[in-house]
């Protein structure tokens, strides 16, 4: 196996310079001001400053130091800029930044808290469910204990948030990774007429240590960007691998969301990550970390190292150290016979512990034969093979996704990369190569950095009854890190193989989840941070008429124009105006249209003559009420319908789903956005209509529940006389880009009569008045007619319809609750206020309004039956006194609404 | 049509007719103007406004013809419609997940709105209801600030190749 470390002492960049190279500047780091050279990253330019320890762990506040550099560890875990848990080993230095270390008190660097460490006997896997469960007070005394000793390091709360933006991408195929492999796949699936997105977490080829893979990369990437229908975004690191497939993708400038036909992941390998006593002291490196470096920017690992690998993989890594002046004091190799190397000694044997406190001392060698041998060195650097980069791959299992190059064969050669790449691109088979984790530590060395779980841990929960990698996973919580498992992985399975040999199901690969990478919540919710706002034709009207404007649902309506007295009074005793172009309103036809609504509605639609109309409530099956309007009938075989403003996009789709499911020819036309309504009502109503030289508005052309097609002020509407606010009203439907014009003719007309336009709050007043409920407000989500009072809108004797067998069922069992028209002796009780009879309670208010014309309070509320009685009289929370009325409060008879 | 590096929004004066009718009688409708199919019973046409009138009376002559329990209107004040032109795809691909296709008529949500998308290789004309115009429009600006937007109401082209099919 090889570690692709060929030519690195000539591979490419100076030291200190990178072909991304970031300027020169000071990082602030922990009251103090840290330069940085061209080229480094966070990590590199706190390890050029002297900084050692890096990070502390997770559970036993162990020092950690770099040692990786590939952005798969968790150890370079910094706080930056305010925001925790970032991979400083790939994060650019940038002049000015604010870096932190996230743990440890009083300091990282001497952070009391490692003295876990000694009791960790004492604190296995899981030991908070089986020693801090009992009693029940002990847990949420020592949770927060917990919690402040874990994490990541504090949030930074009060900062700035960004608001990100999204792009959506439907390239043909997504290459994640732009390595060799994954550039041989994106310039295979080009030259074969595919457009192809691919996208790599750093800069092309920057991380490839290898001088002849990454020629090989520069040469594919200039000849991919040759073909046309490609993409090359850097920077850019995939979050995961959504059903679609789907995956998103954290680039600079914007979240990109990729919806690919077919996806290669291309995300290369990780180096092996030994377990060994003292696996995790600074000082220990894996391979490319420490050749990273040296080679790119020029910095020694250590003084004295000892390097641990086959002699035929280490032979360039030790040149590149000794070029910048690593002591290279010996090879440590299993294998036998080797002489020829550039360390200053070989010993054949294995690692068998590390030594130190907050830093690498020495290493113990198992030399072959058994002897252990101390060798004095302050760096050890691993280069031990390598397992596949495969979290992304592990998170789906289709034949959409397929992976390339190292992530299925790790270790291939260049060539094979670019074979692998084809293979995959052309969706030929590929060649696997199973990992091979080591199984044969089973001592205190750090199985999993993230979540510090220990192969002793794996073998108390393996004794335990978690026998399957996926059990130990989520009962040691290895893999679950920030690391997502990328160096732990491999040990889990090999562990489980080891205790378990020929049980293949039990080492299955565990499935992984996104994020892959860590993303921030804020870039999680990039192009989602807005907020839906639907308005009227007349907004600009409403807005110049000084109204104060209230947000329901979507939709923007006028509350009150800010004299709400004389908004009312101009309903009760003059004219008015209301905007009620936020009803929803369908016009419906088509062969079977009647036949429909019979379905549709509880009310009967068949008897409806051309001209009327019809109140109706709209069921779902359990017979509960959804939403209520109109029905009206147009003639010619077509019904205009009305719905609730907050009801009528539910309505739509309950309507288009019943004609689909019953199978029915109807043609259902959504005219919410084409026809504006205006509701003219008052006494003088008919006056202002006629001064615009409307004809046939006449009480007996026109009489109330009718609906005609009239003309005002030149504009064509559909004219509906209703009564919600209880006065002479006609609602005047007509199309949206007129409303300006007819909403200005209206106010034109009707100055002589000191019209003036009334909002949501004066209509809610009106309404109550007469009794009227609003759905949603009055209502609950188990209201059936029968609770509300409206059984005249259900007609039981009708063959069917949708609810009829919740009705008839609700109707078997005795009333036990229902709304009712409420009279107050003073003033109304705020809304909201509970009910009670007796002193006990029996409900509560919904509405609630002080009627001026009336001069006592009104309200609606819902009662419960006590011992099948219904209480006449209420008393309020606040003391008020009410009186169960059954009819209306304003105009029982209706005779101002039929005028 | 802009310089290559700006996205430009008009608002072209095109009517958008609505025809519901039986799936065979769409079907056999011999129209020229450029159209998406909403659904099988459901038919959307986009016409210079000024030839509203004509259209649709020709299309009531057929309707009445093939399927008299069809219905025929002008919806042109349901919608908002807006013509993106050069950096058109990459405007729109940020405010929708569906893939527009190089030719053709799409509908899905745009900044989180129901909306209709006509596409030629040279425009995209979007087609968002009116009650949410202000919305469109703002998050339009917002996630194409980079963009260099510019706009402009057009009073007499049809455009997206005059609203006709070839």
């Amino acid at each position: 196996m090889r570690n692709r470390l060929t030519n690195l002492a000539t591979a490419g960049s100076a030291p200190g310079e990178l072909d991304s190279a970031s300027g020169t500047g000071c990082v602030s780091f922990e009251r103090r001001l840290v330069p940085f050279a061209k080229g480094d990253t966070v990590a590199t330019a706190l390890f050029r400053a002297g900084v050692r320890v890096v990070s502390r762990s997770f559970k036993y506040h162990r020092p950690r130091g770099l040692y990786c550099l590939t952005g798969d560890c968790p150890n370079c875990l910094v706080t930056v800029d305010g925001e925790p848990g970032v991979r400083s080993c790939v994060t650019t230095a940038v002049d000015g930044q604010r870096i932190a270390r996230g743990r440890g008190w009083p300091s990282t660097d001497r952070d009391i808290f490692s003295v876990l460490w000694r009791f960790r006997r004492l604190l296995p896997v899981g030991f908070y469910y089986k020693s801090l469960g009992r009693p029940a007070w002990l847990w949420p005394r020592v949770e927060p204990l917990i919690r402040a000793l874990t994490g990541l390091g504090p949030v930074e709360t009060g900062l700035d948030s960004e608001e990100r933006e999204v792009i959506h991408l439907h390239p043909d195929l997504l290459v994640i990774g732009g390595g060799v492999a994954g550039l041989s796949a994106a310039s295979t699936a080009s030259s074969r007429g595919q457009s192809v997105l691919l996208v790599e977490e750093g800069r092309i080829a920057d991380k490839i240590a290898s001088a002849d893979a990454r020629a090989a990369a520069r040469r594919l990437h200039a000849e991919l960007l040759e073909h046309s229908d490609v993409t090359v975004v850097e920077d850019a690191a995939a979050i995961g691998v959504y059903d679609g497939p789907q995956v998103p993708v954290d680039a600079r400038d914007r979240l990109h969301i990729v919806w690919p036909r077919r996806i290669i992941v291309a995300t290369g390998a990780v180096e092996r990550h030994p377990v060994f006593p003292n696996n995790d002291l600074p000082g220990i490196w894996l391979s490319r970390g420490a050749a990273r470096l040296a080679v790119v920017h020029g910095l020694k690992c250590g003084e004295r190292a000892v390097v641990a690998g086959d002699a035929g993989d280490t032979e360039e890594l030790i040149q590149a150290l000794a070029n910048v002046g690593v002591d290279v004091v010996a090879l440590v190799t299993r294998s036998a016979g080797v002489r020829d190397t550039a360390a200053q000694a070989v010993v054949e044997g294995r690692i068998a512990r590390a030594v130190g406190g907050k830093r690498l001392r020495a290493v113990i060698v198992a030399v072959s034969g058994g002897a252990l041998r101390r060798i004095r060195c302050d760096a050890l650097v691993l280069a031990e093979g390598l397992e596949p980069r495969d979290s992304l791959l592990r998170q789906v299992d289709t034949d959409d996704v397929t992976g390339a190059g190292d992530v299925v064969a790790p270790g291939c050669s260049v060539q094979e990369a670019i074979e692998s790449g084809r293979r995959a691109a052309t969706g030929e088979a590929q060649l696997k190569a199973q990992s091979k984790g080591s199984n044969d530590a089973v001592e205190n060395g750090f199985v999993c950095l993230c979540e510090d779980v220990a192969a002793r841990d794996l073998v108390d929960a393996w004794d335990e009854g978690f026998n399957s990698t996926e059990l130990l996973k989520r009962y040691t919580t290895a893999c679950m890190g920030p690391c997502r498992g990328a160096l732990c992985h491999a040990h889990l399975r090999a562990f489980v193989v080891g205790r378990a040999p020929g049980q293949a199901s039990l080492a299955a690969a565990t499935t992984a989840r996104p994020p892959a990478r860590p993303i921030r919540l804020e870039d999680a919710a990039a192009g989602t941070r807005y907020t839906l706002e639907q308005r009227t034709a007349l907004h600009d009207r409403h807005v110049a008429l000084g109204a104060t404007m209230e947000r329901i649902g979507a939709w923007v309506r006028p509350e009150s124009y800010g004299d709400l007295e004389n908004e009312y009074a101009a309903v009760r005793e003059r004219v008015s105006v209301m905007d009620v172009g936020t009803l929803g309103k369908f016009l419906l036809a088509g062969p079977d249209v009647v036949e429909f609504l019979e379905l549709l509605y509880p009310c009967r639609v068949r008897d409806l003559e051309a001209g009327r109309i019809r109140y109706a409530l709209l069921l779902n099956e359990a017979g509960h009420v959804t939403d209520d309007g109109m029905i009206c009938a147009l003639g010619d075989g077509r019904y205009y319908l009305t719905f609730t403003s907050g009801g009528a996009e539910e309505a739509e789709v309950w309507i288009r789903y019943w004609i689909d499911k019953l199978g029915l020819e109807v043609y259902v036309i959504n005219e919410t956005s084409s026809r504006g309504a205006i509701n003219l009502a008052g006494p003088r109503a008919r006056d202002v209509l006629a001064r615009l030289g409307t004809i046939g508005v006449d009480p007996e052309s026109f009489p109330y529940m009718r609906v005609r097609e009239i003309v005002v002020a030149e504009v064509p509407c559909i004219a509906v006389r209703l009564g919600f606010v209880g006065e002479l009203s006609f609602e005047l439907h007509h199309p949206s880009s007129r409303s300006a014009e007819l909403w200005d003719a209206l106010l034109a007309a009707g100055a002589a009569d000191d019209i003036a336009p009334h909002g949501l709050e004066a209509l809610r007043l009106l309404r109550l008045e007469k009794g009227h409920i609003i759905i949603g407000q009055d209502t609950d989500f188990d209201s059936g007619p029968r609770n509300l009072g409206l059984d005249f809108a259900v007609k039981l004797d009708k063959p069917t319809f949708v609810g009829k067998n919740g009705v008839l069922r609700n109707l078997q069992t005795p009333l036990r609750q229902r709304l009712a028209l409420i009279r107050f002796d003073g003033a109304a009780p705020p809304e909201g206020s509970a009910l009670s009879h007796n002193e006990l309670p029996v409900g509560h208010l919904t509405s609630a309004r002080t009627s001026p014309v009336l001069g006592y309070g009104v309200g609606l509320g819902w009662l419960r039956a006590a011992d099948g009685l219904f209480p006449g009289v209420v008393r309020c929370s606040d003391g008020e006194v009410g009186h169960v009325v059954t009819e209306a409060f304003y105009d029982p008879d209706g005779l101002r609404l039929r005028a | 049509m802009g310089c290559g590096s700006v996205l430009e929004l008009t608002q072209p004066d095109l009517c958008v007719i609505r025809l519901c009718a039986r799936p065979a009688a769409i079907g056999q409708l011999g129209r020229s103007e450029k159209s998406g199919r909403i659904a099988p019973d459901e038919l959307l046409l986009l016409a210079p406004s000024r030839e509203a009138e004509r259209v649709l009376a020709e299309l009531s002559a057929e309707l009445e013809r093939l399927d008299p329990t069809g219905i025929v209107l002008d919806h042109s004040d349901a919608f908002v419609l807006t013509t993106f032109s050069d950096q058109a795809r990459e405007a729109l691909a940020r405010l929708t997940p569906i893939p527009i296709p190089a030719d053709g008529f799409v509908q899905g949500p745009v900044a989180g709105v129901p909306c209709k998308v006509f596409a030629t290789p040279d425009q995209l004309l979007l087609l968002a209801p009116s009650t949410y115009a202000h919305h469109v429009r703002e998050r339009i600006l917002t996630a194409c600030a980079d963009l260099d937007v510019r706009e402009r109401v057009v009073s007499d082209t049809t455009s997206l190749a005059q609203a006709t099919t070839a």
